[in-house]
């Protein structure tokens, strides 16, 4: 049966198209954040020929290390990354923080505990719910 | 033009996973940068206007999930 879904055309089909729409995603995420970056200090330039440096560099990691990525844990890494964007998100409201650039690492930690104690409580109260939401 | 508003609908889809939480964060924005403009909100109280702000609606959009399933 393997082997037949194996040949399946329409899988590999389906296969692609979602991942192209996960890559697609983060294009354009990486696109917004190097528009935030480079506007917000007058260096758009600067910021997209390093989005364009970054791009050639994890084609170059990706094609050469796709076997052992596919094993990183995808939920981890989404988890991490919406972690990362909030943060960032925050800090990046020119709120003058203090300790400047600093309060960045205390803005991700309160939201990375604040986001572990929302999935302990979760894991918790709706023990049932956990396998429909684990997607 | 079906071809057209899927794909549309595709991509948005790709941003939007929770409508709600979406809308609400946007609406947090929008009410915190209108009292830090015209109501002289000093920006770092808006800042973590904004911090506590968004782990609520995270609260509140984790548990509304949770109940639906």
């Amino acid at each position: 049966m393997l082997h037949r879904q194996a040949n399946d055309r329409r899988a590999d089909c389906l296969a692609g198209v979602a991942a192209f729409k996960s890559v697609l995603l983060e294009g354009v995420e990486v696109v917004f954040i190097v528009i935030a970056v480079g506007a917000a200090h007058g260096q758009t330039l600067y910021a997209s020929l390093g989005a364009l440096a970054a791009f050639v560099l994890v084609m170059l990691i990706g094609l050469a290390l796709h076997r052992p990525l596919a094993r990183v844990p995808e939920k981890a890494l989404k988890f991490v990354v919406g972690l990362m964007l909030t943060s960032f998100g925050i800090f990046w409201t020119d709120a003058h923080w203090p300790g400047d650039d600093l309060a960045l690492l205390a803005i991700f930690a309160i939201v990375a505990l604040a986001s572990f104690a929302i999935v302990r409580w979760l894991h918790s109260a709706y023990p049932a719910a956990i396998g429909g939401l684990a997607r | 033009m079906n071809l057209v508003r899927l794909a549309v609908r595709e991509f948005i889809g790709m941003f939007d996973d929770d409508g709600n939480l979406a809308l609400l964060a946007l609406l947090l924005i929008a009410a915190i940068t209108a009292a830090v403009k015209f109501l002289a909100l000093p920006p770092l109280f808006g800042g973590i206007l904004l911090l506590i702000g968004c782990l609520a609606i995270l609260v509140q959009s984790v548990r509304r999930a949770a109940r639906h399933q």
